[in-house]
């Protein structure tokens, strides 16, 4: 009797599936926009040594965390930076003491909250030839990177748009709902993106090492938004729990043979075998177009990860559909949930950059220990020990949120 | 065959369904009759299980429905009053869905879902998917899926509501066919024509009671057999007043301007008032008759019309 239940409800998506291939082409929109805009350059670059000095004029949370950036990670070995009072720059500049100097104006912080492009101070030591050049490039990724990145998905973004309009699954308020996560993506990514711009530096200035390959670049960008957006996925298609209830059919299934548990948990293992086809797709489809690979030896792994993320997802969703009773509740609840979890877990900042109030709160996301394990299985290649405290903690998630889904709907149909 | 007794459902103040008790013999057509909110829907819900009473038990063949559960319940077929189906998915794919659900084996549903398109006159459009289909189409594929895993007892919840004349006709004589191949109806109505036109047996049901129970024979016997006269034309109000001294057995209901309305038992042919009227000098526009039927017994038992 599942069996019909589900193969129903995977009849219903193959006959409109419309709305799910969306959600699954929305983690490899955003992977593929981002890898081409801040993807691996083919020059190669000399091992230059750049003294950047800056001059924050703004001191603002954008401008700190903009130079902040040259001292973090990878980039400090390749940067030097001291920070100036206001004013003393040239002088130092004149007396050959810097390769380049940021002065970053007031106001910085200001015009980018506010969306427009923000301006920028570079002057460059015309004494030095490289480390000047790189210290600009670095600059203006940093800074123009968001404003390009808006102006270059504002395309896709309307596409989709126009997707849903045809798509009768979704209402006025979802797309806005949809198209406020997808800008919300869009404008935080803006930070995730150094790091894998950093890691890809040092390939060029070290001239040792082997130059890491663009797929890990593109699993770091990846493994978040994936799982974040299967998140969004399995929500919407939690979304028959409503429908069914509302078109009455799952009165008429009730008052025939079916149990209220036989109809919720045909109902979350549709969830599962939905999530896992995305999951399966997106990260196909990435290897595909990325040149990502899952190494032998990791795919018994990621088989088995990939099972016990998807139980963990559908019990979550689950368990918030069994917890919130209205449809208009849960359309507001849910996504700022989802949103949550991208947040803390990664999915938008990486975890490092997190503000410190968030950082321990990552734990909480599934997110966090999802990407966390792909990131172990895809680019380190380590041993299934290393993702075993990831599978424990997915693996009672789904068991305490399938759980739960199955106690709170019982309640909540029983006649 | 279903057998309700003191059955009891209130939603907090109001008592939706007050200690009724009935039953629904094999191979009948049992009738509910009665207005919106009489309690119709909410005493099939309890039937089916979809509500839990508050009092009393429902038996199906000896077993009570809500302790026997599931293995029960695969006896009674429901049509809801709302249509509940899959829209996106075409008729044969709803029908092999609700099919497979009683777990029935692919070559009887295949057949049984033929056999039912064609009841339905639904054969040419099943490949169409349900959100395509009329109002009309859609009440006629809502009840072939409550058929489907051949039920003993068929609940039908107003099959009717929103249909054209001639559709409605052809649900009715659906419905006659449906009972005359073996199959025990409970249907509910707030048309007395069709629980005149359908019924074996029937319960008028007011604010969750039961006012009269029995075959129509019986349940007209309890108002009396009168027909309704209703007179529109020029007449002398004192001589429209007097009428019921010179005619044995005739009562004056109501008196206006131009029309008058009297009762008048069967027995007495209408002959005799037609011409104790000409002789008093009636000038006669219109004279209709109403012959005895459920809406009166309703009109005499409530004091209202049966739609309000
Ligand atoms: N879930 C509920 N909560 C509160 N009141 C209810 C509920 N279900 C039914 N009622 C009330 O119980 C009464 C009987 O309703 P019911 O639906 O059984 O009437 P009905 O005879 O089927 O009417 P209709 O012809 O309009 O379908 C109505 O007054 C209705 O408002
Ligand atoms: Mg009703």
């Amino acid at each position: 009797m599942i069996g019909t239940l589900i193969k129903k409800d995977l009849l219903l998506k193959v006959k409109s599936p419309g709305g799910f291939l969306l959600l699954v082409s929305m983690p490899l929109l955003f992977a593929l926009l981002l890898g081409l805009i801040f993807g691996p350059k083919e020059s190669g670059e000399t091992a230059v040594r750049v003294r950047l000095l800056t001059e924050d004029h703004d001191r603002s949370f954008a401008s700190q965390f903009l130079t902040g950036a040259f001292g973090r990670g990878e980039l400090a070995q390749m940067f030097e930076v001291t920070a100036l009072d206001s004013g003393t720059g040239r002088a130092w500049m004149d007396r050959g003491k810097g390769s380049a100097l940021l002065v970053i104006p007031k106001g910085f912080g200001r015009t980018l909250l506010d969306e427009k492009p923000a301006e920028l101070l570079l002057i460059k030591n015309p004494g030095e030839s490289f480390a000047p050049r790189i210290a600009e490039e670095t600059v203006s990724i940093l800074a123009e990177g968001g404003d390009r990145l808006f102006r270059i998905a504002d395309g896709p973004v309307r596409e989709i748009r126009r997707h849903i309009d045809t798509d009768t699954e979704f209402t006025t308020g979802e797309i806005a709902v949809l198209s406020v996560n997808i800008y919300l993506l869009i404008r935080r990514l803006e930070n995730v993106l150094f790091p894998p711009q950093i890691v890809l530096r040092e390939a060029g200035v070290d001239g040792q090492e082997e130059s890491v390959p663009s797929s890990v670049l593109y699993v770091h960008l990846l493994a978040g938004i994936a799982i974040f957006s299967l998140l969004f996925l399995i929500e919407a298609l939690a979304r028959d729990f409503h429908t069914e209830h509302e078109r009455r059919t799952l009165h008429r299934q009730i008052a025939g043979p079916v149990g209220i548990g036989t109809f919720v948990s045909s109902k979350l293992i549709f969830l599962w075998i939905a999530g896992m086809a995305a999951h399966v797709l997106v990260w196909l489809a990435a290897c595909l177009l990325f040149g990502i690979r899952i190494p032998a030896e990791q795919f018994g792994p990621f088989v088995l990860f990939s099972a016990i993320l998807l139980a963990a997802l559908t019990g979550v969703i689950g368990a918030l559909y069994g917890l919130v009773r209205k449809r208009s509740q849960i359309q507001a609840v849910a996504p700022a949930v989802i949103l949550f979890f991208g947040m803390t877990g990664g999915a938008m900042i990486q975890i490092d950059f997190l503000p410190p109030f968030l950082k321990p709160m990552s734990v909480l996301s599934p997110i966090y220990w999802g990407q966390d394990a792909l990131k172990k299985m895809l680019i380190e290649n380590l041993p299934p020990s290393a993702i075993g405290m990831n599978l424990a903690v997915l693996g009672l998630a789904a068991l305490v949120f399938n759980g739960l889904a199955m106690m709170l709907f019982s309640r909540k149909f029983r006649p | 065959m279903l057998k309700v007794s003191g059955l009891t459902k209130t939603f907090g103040l109001l008592t939706a369904v007050d200690d009724l008790s009935f039953d629904v013999r094999e191979g009948e057509i049992f009738g509910f009759l009665g207005p919106n909110g009489a309690g119709k829907t909410t005493t099939i819900h309890m039937i089916c299980g979809l509500v839990h009473p508050d009092a009393g038990t429902i038996e199906l063949d000896g077993r009570d429905v809500h302790r026997a559960g599931a293995g029960v319940r695969r006896k009674l077929g429901v049509v809801p009053q709302d249509v509940a189906l899959y829209e996106e998915l075409n008729a044969v794919e709803n029908l092999n869905f609700w099919g497979a659900l009683y777990g029935m084996k692919k070559a009887a549903l295949k057949s049984r879902v033929e056999e039912l398109l064609t009841m339905t006159g639904l054969a040419d459009r099943a490949k169409d998917r349900v959100k395509t289909y009329s109002g009309g189409m859609k009440r006629r594929l809502n009840m072939a899926a409550g058929l489907i895993h051949h039920p003993r007892l068929l609940l039908l919840d107003e099959p009717t509501v929103g249909i054209d004349p001639q559709a409605r006709h052809n649900m009715l004589q659906t419905i006659r066919n449906i009972a005359e191949s073996g199959t025990t109806i409970l249907y509910t109505t707030h048309y007395m024509d069709e629980a005149e036109a359908l019924c074996d047996r029937l319960a008028i049901l007011d604010h969750g009671r039961i006012l009269a129970m029995g075959t129509q024979d019986e349940i007209q016997k309890i108002v009396g057999e009168n027909r309704i006269l209703r007179v529109t034309g020029t007449f002398e109000k004192t001589a429209a007043e007097s009428l019921p001294d010179t005619l044995t057995d005739l009562s004056l209901i109501s008196i206006s301007e131009n029309e008058v309305v009297y009762s008048l038992p069967v027995r007495h042919g209408t002959g005799q008032f037609i011409e104790t009227l000409i002789r008093s000098g009636f000038g006669i526009d219109n004279l209709a008759i109403r012959e005895p039927n459920l809406d009166s017994v309703f009109i005499k038992l409530t004091g209202r019309e049966l739609r309000d």
